[in-house]
């Protein structure tokens, strides 16, 4: 049996100190996986396509935005781990 | 960030060795290899400020940003950036003052073995704050002054901010803490600049760090109050003379450019005419030592939040967040396409500056300025002041390499 890895929850709360934050995701060539590639400041989801077409255009067959406040990471090793936990408890 | 007054004259100082792997005859430790090799690290402690000024590029305010990075998250940021082995952490903001736990989170930085050193707006700053801030290591606080007093508290929003900057300079040189200035030149204060020095020396300061203006929060707002081409030109020969008068005079100050890398480019053309081909080709060879604009090198930034972003004026994009994964290992990942063309520009830049002969010392200048310009990371920055002939080489890089050969 494969050992499972032990994963926190994030923090949660606001990703962004400029407004709304988009994390994108690019696919290069149609038989690749989407890549993560970071976040982009942008009030609405195709402003966040247009920023990311800016800086990614020339690697980017696909571009896909998510909401950076509506995702949900769980970590091997996010920071603070200890101080998380405690303030779980 | 480029030291005029060490190129010019060989003024020593202590950051040097970050710089040009050449600080004469100092005691500090240098860095040996030919490049620096990891990023001197900006974190914006928080987003609040007691101050509004028309260009801040973290478009600080009187509220903070929700969620901001804790004491607790900050210590181990400052874990990983010591595994990561960044040499210099930057306190920054809005303004860091604001933040009760600076002094333990400097004092961790100092114990962790990273260079603590502030950016404040000086307002803030007491005697007794200041004491507390040296004892806990911190190395240096640069203050940010914008023009004498009456342009200087337009621009930061409220009326007394020179009067009480000078105060908190005033603290610092009271408790030994070394302390300089900081100056963003835009067409609101460029007339100010000499007089600004002029105060400064009076009051006891020695070392004057000037930013060009960069696009980024409102630092791209007012872009068109920006110096062309042409008046950027003339306002950095004003500071070279400047600096040469102080050095002439017997009086030594430190003059620094930060924020456009045309400045190297320049400042060669500048001592080749000035002071000889000698000089020119010594800061020549510096300034490729430096290895030029620093956009996801030798500079990162963490945001409030903990966004990585490529330099601290270029917050629109983050390749990655502290609460998810080291600070090394974001910066590392040159699986991110945009990291690793930075990384490579010379192979990415586009017209003037593809074929620019001062690109080994500049590699393009601000990319942030060159995607506000045209949309384009990889297109010229709209700032470059180098003539044709310049660029092309035919100038004070023709006298150092005809030089060179008949050597």
């Amino acid at each position: 049996m494969v050992e499972k890895t032990d994963r926190t929850a994030g923090s949660g709360g606001s990703r962004s100190a400029d407004g709304r934050r988009f994390e994108v995701f690019l696919r290069e060539a149609e038989a690749d996986p989407l890549r993560h590639v970071g976040t982009v400041a942008a009030p609405t989801p195709d402003v966040a396509h247009e920023e990311a077409s800016t800086l990614f255009g020339r690697h980017a067959r696909d571009v896909w935005v998510c909401p950076a406040e509506e995702t949900h990471r769980y970590s091997a090793e996010p920071l603070a781990a200890d101080s998380l936990a405690e303030a779980e408890r | 960030m480029i030291s005029v007054s060490k190129l010019l004259y060989g003024l020593d100082a202590e950051s040097d060795g970050l710089r040009y792997d050449a600080a004469d005859d100092s005691t500090k430790s240098q860095i040996t290899d030919d490049k620096q090799r990891r990023p001197v690290v900006v974190w914006n402690t928080t987003k609040r400020c007691n101050l509004y000024c028309e260009h801040c590029y973290a478009a600080a305010d009187c509220e903070g940003a929700a969620n901001e990075l804790s004491t607790a998250e900050g210590k181990a940021l400052i874990d990983d950036l010591a595994d990561f082995g960044a040499p210099v952490l930057l306190f920054s903001g809005g303004e860091p003052l604001v933040r009760e736990d600076l002094p333990e989170l400097v004092a961790y930085a100092a114990d962790a073995g990273i260079r603590p050193v502030l950016s404040t707006n000086g307002t803030l700053l007491t005697r007794e704050n200041a004491r507390e801030l040296k004892e806990a290591g911190l190395k240096y606080a640069g203050v940010s002054v914008d023009g004498l007093p009456e342009r200087n508290d337009r621009i930061r929003g409220e009326d007394g901010a020179f009067d009480a900057a000078v105060r908190g300079i005033e603290a610092c040189l009271d408790v030994g803490l070394k302390t300089g200035l900081r100056y963003t030149i835009t067409e609101h204060n460029v007339d100010d600049l000499a007089g600004v020095v002029d105060l400064l020396v009076d009051v006891g300061v020695d070392r004057f760090c000037f930013y060009h203006l960069d696009y980024g929060g409102r630092g791209a707002e007012i872009a068109d109050v920006d110096l062309s081409p042409e008046a950027t030109r003339r306002a950095v020969t004003d500071l070279c003379d400047l600096t040469r008068e102080y050095h002439e005079a017997g009086e030594e100050i430190e003059t620094l450019l930060v924020g456009n890398y045309a400045d190297a480019g320049y400042l060669v053309e500048y001592a080749d005419r000035e002071i000889g081909t000698d000089r020119a080709r010594l800061i020549h060879e510096y300034l490729r030592r430096n290895g030029g604009d620093p956009t996801g090198e030798r500079v990162a930034d963490v945001d409030p939040v903990g966004n990585v972003h490529l330099t601290q004026f270029w917050q629109g994009y983050s390749p990655g967040n502290v609460r998810d994964r080291s600070f090394g290992a974001i910066w590392s990942d040159e699986s991110n396409p945009l990291l690793a063309d930075l990384r490579n520009r010379e192979e990415h830049l586009t017209g003037r500056c593809a074929d620019c002969a001062y690109q080994d010392i500049c590699r393009g200048g601000s990319r942030l300025r060159a995607l506000s310009a045209h949309g384009d990371p990889f297109a010229p920055d709209p700032k470059c002041y180098l003539t044709e002939a310049e660029r092309d080489g035919a100038e004070a890089l023709r006298r150092i390499r005809e030089t060179s050969t008949a050597d």
